[in-house]
């Protein structure tokens, strides 16, 4: 991509995000204006706009931002990979741990504080196991890896079954908000931008190989990759990034699978573009779907997962249309 | 300029020998054909020579270093390898395709310099594919996509190239012009060539010498006029196959 055009994308997504980040603030139960949430950012007066916006909408959208971003640069590396266009942060299981182990505080009835690290050592714990049995043996292939994750995460997929269909009925919903992706119940830390920088900046650092990557394994050792290397350390990044954004907010869908492809439509198919595009479009993406899903039907809430899908699906479309019109 | 020779190399794949005790050296200005029958182990021994596939026996050095102990990307700068197929399933155009054949070439990490845009163009030029370079590689027809592959071998500026099956797909012309590129470049810049085909009239009219594959890890080696003879022919390839003068160039059909 030219620099010029370069910039120009870079400069519509940040300008995106900023619409994103505007609404996120500004909607909701209590509508402020611009200037409100300008001075009500940083007051201590204990107000109640302040409040709103302190303890409730800055922590939800950074979540959101950082959730998003985080699954679409997984998806980018994932999809390079697995060689598949079609792979999203989840294919390989580490959402279906997650979700087992949530599921499993929820019906111990273990206090909401117990999900998220349930849900992280559920996503390690299928992250090496589906890396120890993809690995033995020698034949380490992506088509190995592929299978060896894809059956997994059909087999979370039973336990999640097993274990939504013999619960009481109180608790389902609060299971169900979780396996759609939801933000309402994130406790945000500092630590939770941690994955997101380090994802990006090793992301950046091996984005050229990332593109040669993307020809095959052949063709990039050949071109001086270090092939096994590079692609165990990419499956972990990707996983720790996946498994870091479903820690936050369950397994939201869609973001990791059509944020890439949108980039790519739109000619950022260069990994040095495509992994910060990522960040930026993921993040506003999921900030503009959260901000939808708390304010649709309120005081209703809807799983942001659910949302994502619902902006995503006609994007994606209209992109794809315009890119087949144009080539 | 590189030195490369391959000793007592012993390769085997899936326990099916493909060569016991092969030695030869590949000097500057040298091009070695490998001819064979399909399955024979051709692409696997060009795997070999470039540390893909793991020799049974025997070493390969490259100036007077095994290629083993060589980092990849300093490898990639020496050798060079045009693969029969590569992977289209994620998108890219011509031209960042054959921008990542200066992958190994030390360059700036964030953008192309104008110098290598230029390389790039010049490039698609001698190959025809100036008109395509903006198109998505899944919509290139065969030969256009093996033009492309080429052209990425050919910005990586490799000492040895090493072509599995290099007229895959080209019709006459291209089969021509792309091996003749080849020769000038080996001409010009002192490199070698080790080309495996299917090809036998082609190898016979590039190739100085000949590893003639027979199976069970049997193999001829020596000058063309030695080793591509109607009964070598017949060995390899289990057919009858005549010889003929065609406009002063030995040719090989089957019978």
């Amino acid at each position: 991509m030219q620099p010029r055009r370069a910039s120009i994308l870079f400069g519509s997504l940040t300008l995106f995000c900023l619409i994103a980040l505007f609404l996120s603030l500004t909607v909701g139960s209590v509508d402020l204006s611009a200037s409100q949430v300008w001075r009500s950012l940083f007051a201590s007066d204990g107000s109640m706009e302040a409040q709103v916006l302190q303890e409730l909408r800055v922590p939800r959208t950074v979540a959101a931002f950082i959730t998003g971003g985080l699954l679409a640069m997984a998806g980018v590396i994932m999809q390079v990979l697995l060689r598949n266009p079609l792979a999203d942060p989840y294919i390989l299981g580490v959402s279906g741990g997650a979700a087992v182990a949530a599921l499993g505080t929820m019906l111990l009835g273990l206090s909401g504080y117990w999900v998220s690290p349930a849900a992280f050592l559920g996503a390690i714990f299928s992250i090496v196991l589906v890396f120890v049995i993809a690995g033995s043996g020698r034949a380490w292939s992506v088509s190995r890896l592929l299978l060896t994750g894809v059956v997994v995460s059909a087999g979370w997929g039973a336990v999640i079954n097993i274990m939504l269909t013999t619960t009481a009925n109180n608790s389902v919903q609060s299971m169900l908000f979780w396996l759609m992706g939801d933000l309402s119940q994130s406790r945000l830390t500092m630590w939770h931008s941690l994955p997101l920088i380090l994802g990006l900046g090793i992301g950046m650092w091996m984005a050229r190989s990332l593109n040669v990557l993307s020809r095959g394994e052949m063709v990039a050792a050949a071109l001086g990759v270090e092939v096994r290397t590079t692609r165990n350390l990419l499956y972990i990044i990707a996983s720790l990034l996946t498994a870091s954004a479903v820690t936050i907010a369950g397994s939201i869908g869609f973001v990791g699978l059509i944020v890439p492809h949108m980039l790519r439509l739109l000619g950022a198919r260069d990994h040095r573009l495509l992994i910060p595009a990522s960040l930026l479009l993921g993040g506003g993406v999921l900030v503009l779907a959260d901000t939808v899903a708390r304010t649709i039907i309120a005081p209703q809430q809807l799983p942001a997962g659910v949302i994502t899908a619902i902006i995503g699906v006609p994007a994606f479309l209209v992109i794809l249309r315009n890119s087949s019109r144009t080539s | 300029m590189a030195m490369f020779c391959i000793n007592d190399l012993t390769v085997t794949i899936n326990s099916e020998l493909i060569c016991k005790k092969l030695s030869f050296n590949l000097e500057p200005k040298n091009i070695i054909g490998v001819l064979g029958r399909n399955g024979v182990g051709k692409s696997t021994l060009l795997h070999t020579l470039i540390n893909l596939h793991e020799a049974q026996a025997g070493n390969i050095m490259l100036d007077n270093k095994p290629i083993q102990d060589y980092p990849r990307r300093a490898l990639a700068r020496k050798i060079g390898m045009l693969f029969q197929e590569s992977t289209t399933e994620m998108p890219a155009t011509v031209m960042e395709t054959i921008l990542l054949g200066r992958h190994p070439h030390r360059l700036n990490y964030w953008h192309d310099s104008t110098t290598e845009i230029a390389k790039a163009e010049s490039v698609l030029a001698t190959l025809d594919l100036s008109r395509l370079r903006n198109r998505q590689l899944n919509t290139l027809s065969g030969g256009e996509k093996q033009r492309a592959s080429l052209a990425a071998l050919l910005m990586q500026e490799p000492s040895i190239y090493l072509l599995d099956e290099p007229s895959n797909h080209l019709d006459i012309d291209f089969q021509v012009r792309v091996l003749d590129q080849i020769c000038d470049i080996v001409a010009i810049h002192q490199a070698s060539v080790v080309m495996a085909s299917h090809d036998i009239n082609l190898v016979s009219r590039y190739c100085d010498q000949i590893l003639l594959l027979l199976g069970n890890g049997e193999y001829l080696f020596g000058s063309s006029a030695s080793v591509l003879t109607t009964d070598n022919l017949e060995r390899a390839f289990g057919c009858k196959v005549h010889e003929g003068i065609i406009g002063q160039r030995k040719c090989y059909i089957p019978a």
